[in-house]
């Protein structure tokens, strides 16, 4: 019921050859007290062999590497997730005031949940979305951050193409408009320069069945099941997810992939390669509950697939140059 | 040895002798008009364009092939990767980056020779200083690697990267003259042997031509600039000093190959060896030096695949 | 490396120069001066040699100054300066009036500079282990988190016999008010400087050879040597002999010259980042014939630019997979990544601290007094007093990102005073310390002129005591009243002598 198996496949073209590609993934889903990773699963063509190891925030990284020539990199990885009923946490009423009192606990206990980020620098006009929120709050941190993740689902556009990938929060107080990867940045920039503690959070978002308007939306996003939203720290209540997309809470929908001060932190794939070509990317992400027995198994292994048919060199007219 | 030295080596060796032929072309194309109508000019540059397979590139640039264009892009432009002045900047910069690696007096002499031609441009030098300037540094430049460079593996590199240019770039100078002067459009007699003898020149084969023949014959100016075992610019000869150079890297020993680029150089060599001029006339002297510029080609791509960017697995 | 030959070169000496004495008129001033004691008489330790240069004809010391120069132009010993996007080669000027240290100083700043490379080593230990110095509190967490140069990716990452730092470049000074060695700053990721200190002696030994043979000078070209041991000892393979390479970012890096050097030196293979190559965890180098594995890198490459894949993904000097074969155990890296994180110019304040808590000693060595500007109160200060103190930018080496207050004009203060608001966590300041004074020839009046110096030794450290060839690099700031020594900013260097008695008389 609450058991999900993830497909996520990234397909690179590139336009020429290429070799001694690199690349690091982030996409095996967390394993803690209110998620289980099952299974997790790395297939590559051509096909390397995927060694894991988590990184400082605690992360599942993958790296894998190709070394002879190639001109498409095929990654699928395949997870079974069990998601565990959420508790109703206790909400601390715990005032702003009373938490500018802990600033300096709290920047020594998370100081990389607060400081600004490449993506989410403190320029004015986030100051300005922080003071709003505020005004507009009942007081409570509580209150603070769930007025600023409405802020931002209100007064923003989402819209595919308004931003890129590596569009920080400026890109997106410009245009008004962006997706969760830039929600999520402008949520952390705003609490985070009020003096709370957040994290950057990259995952799935299971397809709600129905008809209601988040439903609806949520099928946009779910074209591309990937998605991030934030996670703020409270003291006396600990860490809570708000989806600043959708303007609401987490739940048991949100499937928690890696933490980290931004999207830069945790890239669901990183790499290099040497070769003078461009490349194309592909994404495809299928999220459905799990049948059978899948996910019984708590295992990391790779299938080899056979390697592409190398291209003819091309005939050289011209003389002969140093590479 | 790290494939990225060898590398510097063997193209320090490509980029002089590359240098010092397009030198040679130029001079002595250029004294040769000297002594010609000047509407011969347009018929006799553009060959030399031509040889440096530079065709397409000049024509984009330059209506019309002259001595002055021609000295321009062969001599100092920076847009052809293959003229002197950018030869000379390579083999420089690939010294400057092994300068421990090889002996201070070459450093110095290939350091020497680039600011030399920095020199010569700056003060509106001509073509025939200039070529002059680069001739004699490329044979000073083969006289400090003879004396100053251990015989090792990198010495080997250099001299395969030297034999091959040389090699190949004797078969292109035949070839695109013997495809002027025996296919192109007829021209007198008088210039053609005139030709024929910038030819030989070019190659600095004309007082070992003239000792054997008492006059200019297309098949024996072909002949010797492929076949002969003596002269040192010869195809032939080149592709022996290769295979020698080969051997030495890979410690195969004659009559065998341990790579594809040796079992090239061998075949090829052999043929330069067995086969006779006039065979090679019937066959039709064209595509005999076509396909032995693109097995020299090919050669260069496989000791690069060999020893220098071989695919890692 | 030969001497040029000396019948091919030139030598010009302006006919006014003659042979007039060189130290005439020369005044010591206010200033600890290293060779004359305040009532006018030389040093023990500097008499003998100052007795050669006193005697010396001018024309005799210009002659022997310009050979000298030619020897390292001749060597290519020069620097690349960048101030206009393109590079131009310059000699580093070197002064021939040696900067002399008794045996007893030097015993003192010995003993200083390895309780301090040893303190660094358990402090790196610790913040990227257990982090025992947070928890007790000793230097506060976030400025240990905000260093620039701490790196994560090396947290519980475990380094072949854990050492961090086995190349530390100490830069002290003599403060002339009490003539005391202080620290100025710790260089813990990759010190150059070294192949200076070996080029300088052998110039020396073949300028004055007669001062070495009174002066009992202690030698340095042991370095080389004792450094490639450190580096065969840190192999995670046993059995073999170990390959050890030096990495360096190529051919247009401003030290290129001292790779060259270091690796011929110590007969080890210079490699580019393209050069290597990581196979399932394991470094290799390419080579004609193949695959040969490496163990040990010195790599002169900053850590931001060492593999593209964990770092900086558009560096083109890197090898990626390093980071994933490092923390495989499967190679060594000297000095280890992220050890920017104690040399840090805030961090610095805490290293006295440091000896203390890991040591339980107390510094031999004194910091100078440091303002950092990321507490509130100190800010409050330097604001006020920016004329009078130097500012310095804590990532920053070089000369680079730096306010001499005194020496200012107001405009370039009130930029650093919008700076320092802007950003203080990246600033600290001290106040300007009059820094001791050298002999050095001053080519414009043919005369010998006092200059300010520095020194920086080079400490090696295997994992149980730390080695230091005895002197260093003494930078000297040729500028008349100048007190900047790096070579960016127009400072020189003098050989640097340390006695193997006190000079003088004994012996």
């Amino acid at each position: 019921m609450n058991r999900y198996k993830l497909v996520h496949v990234t397909q690179f073209s590139y336009d020429g050859i290429v070799t001694e590609s690199y690349n690091e993934l982030r996409l095996r889903p967390r394993h803690d007290e209110s998620q289980s990773c099952l299974s997790f699963r790395v297939t590559t063509n051509p096909a390397a062999k995927a060694v894991g190891h988590q990184d400082y925030f605690g992360n599942w990284v993958h790296q894998f590497h190709i070394l002879p020539e190639h001109r498409k990199l095929r990654v699928e990885t395949e997870a079974v997730v069990l998601m565990h009923p959420v508790a109703e946490k206790p909400v601390s009423a715990m005032t702003l005031t009373e938490l500018d009192v802990m600033r300096d606990d709290l920047a020594d206990e998370h100081f990389d949940w607060l400081v600004a980020s490449a993506y989410c620098p403190f320029v004015p006009a986030i100051l300005d979305l922080a003071a709003d929120a505020e005004r507009a709050c009942d007081g409570t941190v509580h209150g603070f951050v769930q007025t600023a993740s409405s802020l931002i689902h209100a007064r923003f556009r989402y819209q595919q193409g308004a931003t890129h990938v590596h569009s920080s929060v400026e890109d997106c107080l410009e245009t008004q408009a962006g997706v969760c990867q830039d929600f999520s940045h402008l949520l952390l920039a705003i609490v985070r320069s009020r003096g709370i503690p957040a994290r950057y959070v990259s995952g799935y978002l299971v397809p709600r069945q129905g008809n209601d308007e988040r439903a609806a939306m949520e099928r946009v996003i779910g074209g591309l099941a990937s998605h991030a939203w934030v996670q703020v720290f409270i003291p006396e209540t600990g860490w809570i997810g708000l989806d600043p997309t959708s303007g609401e809470y987490v739940d048991a929908q949100h499937i928690r992939i890696a933490y980290g001060r931004d999207y830069g932190d945790v890239p669901p794939v990183r790499g290099v390669y040497k070769g003078h070509a461009g490349q194309s990317l592909a994404v495809d992400v299928h999220v459905r509950p799990a049948v059978d027995d899948e996910g019984a198994e708590l295992l990391l292994e790779t299938s080899a697939t056979p390697p592409l048919d190398p291209e003819e060199e091309q005939h050289a007219q011209q003389q002969q140059q140093q590479q | 040895m790290l494939s990225r030295i060898a590398d510097s080596l063997f193209w320090i060796g490509r980029y002089m002798e590359r240098a010092d032929n397009t030198a040679r072309i130029l001079d002595v194309n250029y004294h040769m008009l000297l002594e010609q109508p000047p509407d011969t000019y347009k018929l006799r540059w553009d060959p030399l364009i031509a040889i440096t397979g530079e065709r397409t590139r000049f024509y984009q640039r330059f209506e019309e092939a002259n001595a002055q264009t021609a000295f321009d892009y062969l001599g100092y432009s920076a847009d052809n990767p293959n003229s002197i002045a950018q030869c000379i900047i390579l083999a420089r910069e690939n010294a400057r980056t092994i300068r421990d690696r090889i002996s201070r007096e070459l450093w110095e002499d290939i350091n020497g020779l680039y600011h030399k031609i920095n020199k010569l441009r700056d003060e509106g030098e001509g073509l025939s200083r200039f070529c002059d300037a680069v001739k004699r540094g490329g044979h000073r430049f083969h006289g400090v690697c003879d004396a100053t460079l251990a015989r090792d593996e990198g010495w080997h590199f250099l001299q395969a990267g030297c034999a091959l240019e040389r090699a190949e770039m004797t078969a292109r100078i035949l070839d695109v003259h013997y495809h002027q002067l025996v296919e192109g459009p007829q021209i007198l007699n008088e210039a053609r042997s005139h030709a024929w003898v910038a030819v030989l020149k070019s190659v600095a084969a004309y007082e070992f031509y003239k000792r054997q023949h008492s006059h200019i014959e297309p098949t024996q100016v072909a002949q010797l600039l492929l076949l002969d075992p003596r002269h040192p610019r010869s195809v032939r000869f080149n592709l022996g000093v290769l295979q020698n150079s080969l051997y030495a890297i890979s410690g195969s020993v004659p009559g065998s190959y341990a790579n594809e680029g040796e079992r090239l150089t061998g075949r090829a060599h052999e043929s330069l060896t067995y086969d006779s001029i006039d065979e090679i006339f019937s066959g039709g002297l064209h595509d005999y030096l076509e396909e032995m510029q693109a097995t020299c080609r090919t050669i260069g791509a496989h000791i690069s695949q060999t020893y220098l960017y071989y695919a890692v697995s | 490396m030969s001497s040029p030959s000396q019948a091919i070169i030139a030598i010009n000496i302006p006919p006014e120069f003659g042979g007039r004495p060189l130290f005439e008129g020369y005044d010591p001033g206010t200033f600890y001066d290293e060779s004359i004691a305040p009532d006018g008489k030389p040093r023990p330790e500097a008499a003998a040699m100052h007795e050669i240069l006193a005697g010396m004809p001018l024309d005799v010391f210009e002659e022997r100054r310009q050979l000298a120069d030619l020897s390292y132009l001749v060597q290519g010993i020069t620097f690349t300066v960048y101030s206009d996007g393109r590079g131009t080669e310059r000699l580093f000027p070197f002064d021939l009036v040696p900067r002399i240290i008794p045996r007893h100083e030097w015993d003192v700043i010995e003993k200083g500079l390895a309780q301090r490379v040893m303190a660094l080593n358990f402090y790196l230990q610790d913040i990227y282990g257990k982090q025992r110095i947070l928890r007790d509190k000793i230097i506060p967490r976030q400025l240990v988190q905000s260093c620039k140069h701490f790196r994560r990716e090396m947290m519980g990452l475990n380094v072949p016999r854990d050492i961090y730092v086995h190349i530390a470049g100490i830069d002290l000074v003599r403060d002339s008010r009490t003539g005391e060695y202080l620290v100025l700053e710790d260089n813990a990721r990759s010190p150059s400087g070294i192949s200076y200190v070996l080029e300088n002696r052998l110039v020396m030994r073949r300028t004055f050879a007669r001062a070495f043979e009174v002066s009992e000078v202690m030698p340095v070209d042991h370095y080389p040597n004792e450094l490639g041991r450190i580096l065969r000892s840190l192999s995670p393979r046993s059995g073999d002999r170990p390959v050890v390479v030096l990495l360096t970012p190529g051919l247009y890096n401003s030290a290129y010259f001292e790779h060259c050097f270091l690796a011929q030196e110590m007969g080890i293979e210079l490699v580019e980042g393209r050069d290597l190559v990581v196979v399932d965890d394991v470094v290799y180098m390419k080579t004609i014939h193949g695959l040969t594995r490496v163990d040990v890198i010195y790599r002169r490459v900053d850590d931001d630019f060492l593999d593209p894949l964990a770092f900086r993904a558009d560096s083109l000097v890197g090898v990626p997979g390093l980071m994933n074969a490092y923390r495989a155990g499967n190679i060594a890296l000297a000095n280890a990544v992220g050890t920017g994180v104690a040399d840090d110019k805030a961090i610095y304040a805490f290293v006295p601290d440091f000896i203390r808590y890991y040591l339980g000693e107390e510094p031999i060595l004194k910091n100078v007094d440091t303002y950092l500007c990321s507490r509130p109160d100190h800010l409050s200060y330097v604001l006020d007093h920016l004329g009078e103190l130097v500012v310095k930018a804590v990532g920053e080496s070089g000369g680079y990102g730096m306010l001499m207050g005194p020496s200012s004009d107001k405009k370039t203060i009130e930029d650093f005073r919008v700076r320092l608001k802007a950003d203080p966590r990246n600033y600290i300041a001290q106040p300007v310390i009059p820094l001791s004074r050298c002999p050095s020839f001053d080519p414009a009046t043919g005369t010998m002129s006092a200059r300010h110096i520095d020194l920086r030794p080079y400490c090696l450290y295997d994992g149980e005591k730390v080695t230091i060839v005895p002197g260093g690099l003494t930078r000297v700031a040729l500028q008349k009243g100048s007190l900047v020594v790096n070579s960016s900013q127009g400072g020189g260097s003098k050989d640097t002598w340390v006695l193997r008695g006190d000079g003088g008389q004994e012996a």
